[in-house]
C-alpha cells in the first residue's frame, strides 16, 4: 500500500504569489495513496529538508512528492534528504509548480487547479515507482592521451604528476606539435621551443608516461572507466631500444638535404632517414619509406626491404652492435586498458592552394599560393623567422633566396569566408600577424611591413597592447580591407588591396606575401573522431558536451577534449583546457568505482521457456545513439546450445534517453524510473 | 534610433527604409550580409575612376541613403566584370546590385550626368535589337552618334572596319521579330508615363520619367536636354 | 570533329550589357526566348561564342528558378514555358569539355615555336556559381588546349583582368588604361600573340592597340586571335577562311614554325 507524502513549497512569493498552496494541500489529501500533505515556505532550506526527513520517518512514507521548482534545480537536494531518512532516493520526485505553473500563469484559480493536477499526476507515478540502486562501474586508473602537442603534453603531465599512468600517442616522429614550429610566441615573444622543450623532456623521462611516437590509435572499445585501446606503432626502421640518437645514419643518407619535409612546411630539405628537428623528443630518427631508396627499390623488385641490396648506408653507418637500424621492422599493435581518454589532436593549416581531387577544401586562387613561390602561409613564415629554421632566421624569398625587404601580410585568408573558406574566425591570426610584422621589422629595421586586416581580435592579457606596439612603435602599416588579388610582376608581387578607412584602393609591390590562413580541423582530428565515435561540428571541430559549462567533455562519458581539436585557440587557452581535462580525469580516478544514475533502459527477462519477450530484432541496437546495446545469447547451461538471442543494455554506457523504448516493437524494453506503467499513470491521473 | 547628422548637412542617417526593402527585393539578398571588408573595391578595375568606392555603395544601401546611391557615377562606371561578386567572401552579389541600382536610377531619373553617353549607347543598342531582333551596327552607331553628338569618334576605325569586312551593310532581321517586340513591350517598367514625342522611345525599356525635376546642374543647362534624364527620341 | 554544331534557328540578341544594366526583366526574357527556341529545336545545350551571352543565359535560368513571379511574367512575355532546363556554355568550355580529344587528334600543322598568351578576361570563368568551369583565378583550360595545338603558353599575370568590356565606345580611355598592362605583360612574357575567346576582348585588345601604343610610347604589335582561329590554323584551315586577314593588328606572324 502506497503511503505518499506531498510537500507543497511556497518558494517565498514565487509560487505562493500565484498558487493557493493551502488549497493544493487540501486537494492532495484527497488523492489516492497520499497520507500526508503540508505546505512550507522554503522546502529546499535546512529546516525544510529536516521537516521532510522527519515526516518520512513519522508517517512511514513509501514515496515523496515535493511540489516546488524544477527538478533541475533541487531534485538532487530532495533525493539526498529522502536518502537521509532511509527512503530510496528514486521514490522521491518533484512536481514542477513553479517554472511550469506559477511563473507562467496569472489566473490564481486556474493556476491552483493546474498545480493540484501536477501534484496528482506525480503522486500517481510515485505510487508505482520502484526503488533503484546506483550502478557501480570499476575504473582503470590509467589515461590515454591522443596527440603530443602542447595540449596533449600538458594533460599527460598533469595526470601523471597526480600519480596515474598515462599512455601518450603521437603520429609524428616527435612530440611538440605545431608549437615546436613557432619561432616566438605572443605576447611575450618567448622563444617557443625554449618554453616547450623542457616539457617535452619531462614527458619522455616521466616514470608514469608511456610515449608512442609514429603511432596512431587504431580502435577504441569499451566504456568509461574501462576502455580497451589498440595502438598501431608504425614501423620506423629504427629499433627504439637500441638507438642512442647519435645521428650517424642521418648524416650518411645519400638523400640528405633533398626531400621537402613537413616540419619546415616544405621550405627545408631533409633525407629519407631523419630526425624532424634538432630538439626532437624522442631524439630518434625514422625512415620515410615513401622516399627511401631501399624501400622504393624493394617495392619495385617485389622483395622484402631486409633482403634488398639497394643503399642501406644508414645501417652501415650505425656505430653500435647490434645495429639499431632494422629494415625488417614491422608495424606493431599494442593493446592498452585505460579508464579515460583525452583527445588533443590539434589542427592543420589551410593554404588556399588549388585543391587536388578529393581535397575537402576549396582554394583561394586569387592569392596564388602554390603558384607563386613567394606567397607563403603564416606557419611557413614562422619557419623562416626561426633561428633553427631552413634559412637560419633570415627572411629570404623562397624563389631566389634574396632578402625580403617589403612584406605584405594578409589576414583572414580562408577565415570568415562563406564563399570559399570557413565561416569561423581562426582567433590567433590577428595576434600572430602583428607578431610576424614586428619580428620582421626587428630583423630588417629598414624593411616595410604592411598588414591588410578586417578587424583586430586581440582579447587576451596584454594582447591589444601588443598589437598597438606593432603599429605605434614598430611602424607596421595597417590597412583595413581585404586583398582582392596577388600577382607577380617583374620578379615581385603586386598586392591589390584597399583601405576602407580612407575609402581608397591600395596597391603594394612586395617581395613576399604572408597569408594568415585559417586553422582547420586536420586529418588527425578527423580520424580520432572516427575511431572514437565523437561528434564534430560542420567544420570538423570536435563537439563539447556544453558550449558554456562543459568545454572539455565530449558527449561520450570518459572522453575529454583539450586544445585546438575542439576549436581554434592559442597556446594559453590550450594549456588551460588541458589542465581542465586532466582535472576531469583525476576526478574520475578519485575512486576505484564510478557511480552512475540508475535511470537506464532494461530488457525484460523471465524464466523459461520465454526468457524474454524480446525477439532479438535489435532495432534498439541500431537506434541507440550511445552504442549501449549488445547482443546477449541465452544458452542452455548444460549443452551450451544457444536458445535465444536477445538485446541487452550495457548499464555503464546507457544514458537513459529512452530511444530504444520508443523503437521496441514488442514492448520488451523499459526505462527504469520511467516505465510505461508509471508514465501512463501520470497521464491518466487527470 | 536615427542619429542626427551635424546640422550643416541636415541629413538623418536613419535612411530610407523603403529604398532598402526595394533594393533587397530586386537583389534577392539582405544588404546586411556585407561586412564591409572592401575586397570588391580592392579588385575593381574601374575603382580609380569612381566617385564612390564599390564597398561604399553597398554601405549607402545599408544605410538607406537612396539619393547618394542612385546618383553616384560609380554604378555607370562599373564594367560588370564580376570580379567583385566572384571574390566576395560573403557571396554578396555586388555586380547584380550595380544592375539593380542602375535600373532604379533610370526609373527615378537620377542617373549621374556623366552617364548620359553610356545610357544613350544602351538605348541605341536596345532600339536596334527591338527593331531587328539583332543589332545592326551601322544603324546603332549612327543613332548613338546622333544622340551623343560624338560624330567624329572612331570614324577612322569605322573606315578600317569597313575595309576589313567587319561592317555589315544590311541588317539581318529575325523572323520572330514580333515576339521580340512583344518582349520589349512586356518588359516596360510599370507605371511608366509615355513621352509625347515619337513612338520609338515609348516602346524601349529606357523611358525617362516624365518629370525633369531631377535637379539638373547649372553646368548642364547649356545642353537643351536635362543631363540626368536621357533625352527621349 | 564528329560533332555537329547547329546554329540556333532565328536566335535573337540577348540584350548584352544594355539589357542587364537597365532592365532585368527584359534581359531575362530575351535570354529565355533563345532558350525556349533551343528546347523547341531539340537542343539541351546552347553554346554562345560570347561569354557575356552565355553568362546571361545562365543568369536567366538561375533567376527564373529562384523567382516564381518573374518566371510567370517571363513565360507570358516570351509566350513559351520551355527552355529553362537548357544548359548554357561558352566557347572555351565547349571546346575543353566536349572537343578536347578530337582537337588533339586532328592537329595537322602543330603551331611549334609559337608562344601564346592565353587571355581569359572576365566572363569565361566568372562568376563561378554560374560558370561552373575551371578556376576563376588560376584557370588552365585555354593553356591546355593551346599546348595540344603544339604552341607554348606564355606565363603572364593578367590573364583574368578586365579589358574594359562594353566601354569601347562610351569610355575608351578606360579600355586603353586596362588593356595596356594586359598587352605589355603578355609581350614581356615573350608572347607572339594573345589568344582570346571573347569577341569584346578581341575588339578591345585589337582595335584599341594603336591607342595603347600611343599611350605607352612604344610599338607593341601583338596580334590578338581567337582560340577558334588558332585551332583552325593547327587543323590546316586556310588563313583567309579563318578571318585572320581581318584584324587591326596584323596576324602574319601567327603560325607554326
Amino acid at each position: 500500500m502506497a503511503r505518499i507524502g506531498v510537500f507543497v513549497c511556497h518558494c517565498g512569493e514565487n509560487i505562493a504569489g500565484t498558487v493557493d498552496c493551502a488549497a493544493v494541500v487540501r486537494e492532495a489529501l484527497q488523492m489516492p495513496g497520499v497520507v500526508h500533505a503540508v505546505d512550507y515556505k522554503y522546502m529546499c532550506s535546512g529546516p525544510g529538508q529536516a521537516m521532510l526527513k522527519a515526516a518520512v520517518r513519522r508517517h512511514r512514507l513509501t514515496g515523496v512528492v515535493v511540489a516546488a521548482c524544477s527538478p533541475r534545480m533541487h531534485e538532487a537536494t530532495f533525493r539526498r534528504a529522502a536518502a537521509g531518512a532511509d527512503l530510496n532516493p528514486y521514490l522521491c520526485e518533484m512536481a514542477n509548480i513553479r517554472e511550469q505553473c506559477s511563473w507562467v500563469h496569472d489566473d490564481r484559480d486556474a493556476a491552483t487547479r493546474k498545480a493540484a493536477d501536477l501534484v496528482r499526476m506525480m503522486a500517481a507515478k510515485v505510487a508505482r515507482n520502484q526503488p533503484l540502486q546506483p550502478i557501480r562501474v570499476p575504473v582503470t586508473h590509467a589515461a590515454l592521451v591522443i596527440g603530443g602537442g602542447i595540449a596533449g603534453i600538458q594533460a599527460a603531465l598533469d595526470i601523471a604528476n597526480a600519480g596515474h599512468r598515462v599512455v601518450l600517442v603521437e603520429r609524428q616522429p616527435s612530440i611538440g606539435g605545431h608549437m615546436a614550429q613557432l619561432s616566438e610566441t605572443f605576447p611575450t615573444l618567448d622563444c617557443s621551443q625554449c618554453i616547450l622543450t623542457p616539457r617535452m623532456v619531462d614527458v619522455a623521462s616521466h616514470p608514469r608516461i608511456t610515449l608512442h611516437v609514429c603511432s596512431e590509435v587504431e580502435s577504441v572499445g569499451g566504456f568509461i572507466g574501462n576502455f580497451e585501446v589498440k595502438i598501431r606503432r608504425h614501423a620506423t626502421g629504427v629499433d627504439a631500444s637500441l638507438c642512442t640518437g647519435c645521428g650517424a645514419c642521418v648524416q650518411a643518407c645519400p638523400l640528405k638535404g633533398t626531400i621537402a619535409g613537413d616540419f619546415d612546411c616544405g621550405l627545408g630539405r631533409r633525407g629519407a632517414i631523419y630526425v624532424p628537428f634538432a630538439q626532437a623528443v624522442p631524439n630518434r630518427p625514422a625512415i620515410d619509406r615513401a622516399n627511401c631508396l631501399r624501400f622504393k627499390a624493394a617495392a619495385k623488385q617485389g622483395v622484402a626491404p631486409a633482403d634488398c641490396a639497394a643503399c642501406g648506408k644508414c645501417r652501415d653507418a650505425c656505430p653500435i652492435e647490434p645495429k639499431a637500424i632494422d629494415f625488417a621492422q614491422a608495424d606493431a599493435v599494442v593493446s592498452e586498458k585505460v579508464g579515460a581518454i583525452v583527445v588533443a589532436t590539434g589542427f592543420d593549416v589551410y593554404t588556399g592552394a588549388r585543391p587536388k581531387p578529393g581535397d575537402p577544401y576549396q582554394g583561394c586562387g586569387e592569392y596564388g599560393y602554390g603558384e607563386y613561390p613567394d606567397v607563403v602561409t603564416g606557419l611557413q613564415f614562422e619557419r623562416l623567422l626561426s633561428a633553427s629554421g631552413p634559412t637560419q632566421g633570415r627572411v629570404l624569398r623562397p624563389s631566389d633566396g634574396a632578402e625580403a625587404r617589403t612584406i605584405a601580410f594578409i589576414a583572414c585568408v580562408g577565415s570568415r569566408d562563406n564563399a570559399k573558406g570557413f565561416t569561423y574566425c581562426s582567433k590567433v591570426c590577428c595576434m600572430y600577424t602583428a607578431k610576424h610584422a614586428m619580428l620582421f621589422r626587428h630583423k630588417v629595421p629598414d624593411g616595410r611591413a604592411i598588414v591588410f586586416y578586417m578587424d583586430i581580435r586581440s582579447g587576451g592579457k596584454g594582447f591589444d597592447e601588443f598589437v598597438r606596439r606593432a603599429i605605434e612603435e614598430d611602424d607596421v602599416a595597417y590597412f583595413r580591407g581585404r586583398v582582392s588579388r596577388v600577382f607577380p610582376q617583374g620578379g615581385r608581387l603586386i598586392v591589390k588591396g584597399v583601405d576602407t578607412l580612407s575609402a581608397e584602393p591600395v596597391e603594394v609591390e612586395a617581395d613576399m606575401v604572408v597569408l594568415a590562413t585559417a586553422m582547420v580541423a586536420g586529418e588527425g582530428t578527423r580520424s580520432a573522431a572516427r575511431a572514437l565515435g565523437l561528434a564534430a561540428d560542420k567544420d570538423g571541430w570536435l563537439s563539447e558536451a556544453h558550449p558554456k559549462l562543459r568545454p572539455v567533455e565530449s558527449a561520450t562519458a570518459g572522453i575529454f577534449l583539450a586544445g585546438a581539436c575542439q576549436g581554434p585557440k592559442d597556446i594559453p587557452e590550450a594549456v588551460a583546457q588541458a589542465g581542465a581535462a586532466a582535472s576531469k580525469v583525476l576526478a574520475l580516478f578519485s575512486a576505484d568505482e564510478l557511480e552512475r544514475e540508475p535511470v537506464v533502459a532494461r530488457v525484460n527477462r523471465s524464466g523459461p521457456p520465454e526468457y524474454s519477450t524480446c525477439s532479438g530484432c535489435l532495432a534498439c541496437k541500431a537506434a541507440c545513439p550511445f552504442a549501449a546495446i549488445e547482443i546477449e545469447e541465452i544458452s542452455n547451461q548444460k549443452t551450451g546450445k544457444v536458445i535465444k538471442r536477445v538485446a541487452r543494455v550495457n548499464e555503464s554506457l546507457c544514458l537513459g534517453c529512452g530511444t530504444c523504448v520508443s523503437v521496441c516493437r514488442s514492448n520488451s524494453i523499459e526505462l527504469c524510473g520511467f516505465t510505461d506503467e508509471q508514465v501512463f499513470a501520470q497521464i491518466n491521473a487527470t | 534610433m536615427a542619429i542626427k547628422a551635424p546640422p550643416s548637412s541636415g541629413r538623418a542617417v536613419g535612411g530610407d527604409a523603403a529604398f532598402v526593402a526595394e533594393v533587397q527585393r530586386r537583389l534577392g539578398q539582405a544588404a546586411n550580409i556585407c561586412y564591409q571588408c572592401g575586397k570588391c573595391t580592392a579588385g575593381c578595375p574601374m575603382a580609380c575612376e569612381m566617385d564612390v568606392m564599390p564597398h561604399r555603395v553597398v554601405r549607402l544601401v545599408q544605410l538607406g541613403r537612396r539619393d547618394e546611391a542612385l546618383r553616384c557615377a560609380t554604378i555607370w562606371l562599373c564594367a560588370s566584370c564580376e570580379t567583385c561578386s566572384s571574390r566576395c567572401p560573403k557571396d554578396f552579389d555586388i555586380a547584380r546590385l550595380m544592375d539593380v541600382l542602375r535600373e532604379m536610377s533610370i526609373e527615378a531619373g537620377l542617373a549621374h550626368r556623366s552617364a548620359s553617353d553610356i545610357i544613350r549607347f544602351h538605348r541605341s543598342f536596345l532600339n536596334s535589337v527591338r527593331r531587328h531582333g539583332r543589332t545592326f551596327e551601322p544603324e546603332m552607331v549612327l543613332e548613338y552618334k546622333l544622340r551623343s553628338r560624338h560624330f567624329l569618334q572612331d570614324t577612322l576605325n569605322a573606315v578600317r572596319m569597313a575595309f576589313l569586312g567587319k561592317l555589315r551593310l544590311l541588317p539581318r532581321n529575325v523572323h520572330g521579330r514580333k515576339g521580340v517586340k512583344r518582349i520589349f513591350r512586356a518588359s516596360r517598367p510599370e507605371a511608366q508615363p509615355r513621352t509625347a514625342r515619337g513612338t520609338c522611345s515609348s516602346a524601349t525599356a529606357i523611358t525617362p520619367s516624365a518629370t525633369t525635376q531631377a535637379a539638373p546642374s547649372a553646368a548642364a543647362r547649356t545642353n537643351t536636354t536635362s543631363p540626368s534624364v536621357p533625352s527621349p527620341g | 570533329m564528329g560533332m555537329e554544331l547547329l546554329e540556333l534557328d532565328d536566335w535573337s540578341c540577348c540584350g548584352a550589357s544594355a539589357a542587364h544594366c537597365t532592365n532585368r526583366k527584359l534581359a531575362v526574357c530575351l535570354s529565355l526566348r533563345n532558350m525556349a527556341l533551343a528546347e523547341e529545336q531539340g537542343f539541351d545545350t546552347l553554346m554562345a561564342p560570347c561569354p557575356l551571352c552565355s553568362g546571361q543565359l545562365a543568369a536567366a535560368a538561375e533567376a527564373l528558378a529562384g523567382d516564381p513571379g518573374l518566371k510567370a511574367q517571363a513565360e507570358a512575355a516570351v509566350g513559351s514555358p520551355r527552355g529553362q532546363g537548357v544548359r548554357a556554355v561558352n566557347y572555351l568550355q565547349y571546346i575543353r569539355e566536349h572537343c578536347f580529344d578530337a582537337v588533339r587528334d586532328m592537329v595537322r600543322r602543330p603551331l611549334a615555336g609559337l608562344k601564346v598568351a592565353c587571355y581569359y578576361g572576365c566572363l569565361l570563368t566568372r562568376p563561378p556559381r554560374l560558370v561552373k568551369f575551371d578556376d576563376a583565378d588560376q584557370p588552365t583550360s585555354m593553356e591546355e588546349i593551346v599546348r595540344v595545338l603544339g604552341a607554348e603558353p606564355a606565363d603572364f599575370p593578367h590573364r583574368t583582368e578586365c579589358c574594359g568590356s562594353g566601354f569601347t565606345q562610351s569610355n575608351s580611355k578606360a579600355v586603353v588604361r586596362l588593356c595596356r598592362p594586359i598587352i605589355e605583360s603578355a609581350k614581356a612574357a615573350g608572347a607572339h600573340a594573345i589568344c582570346v575567346a571573347c569577341p569584346m576582348c578581341q575588339m578591345n585588345l585589337d582595335m584599341r592597340q594603336r591607342d595603347v601604343e600611343r599611350e605607352a610610347g612604344t610599338k607593341l604589335d601583338l596580334p590578338v586571335v581567337y582560340l577558334s582561329q588558332l585551332i583552325g590554323l593547327a587543323l590546316g584551315i586556310d588563313r583567309k577562311e579563318l578571318g585572320l586577314t581581318r584584324h587591326f593588328v596584323s596576324t602574319v606572324r601567327v603560325k607554326g614554325a
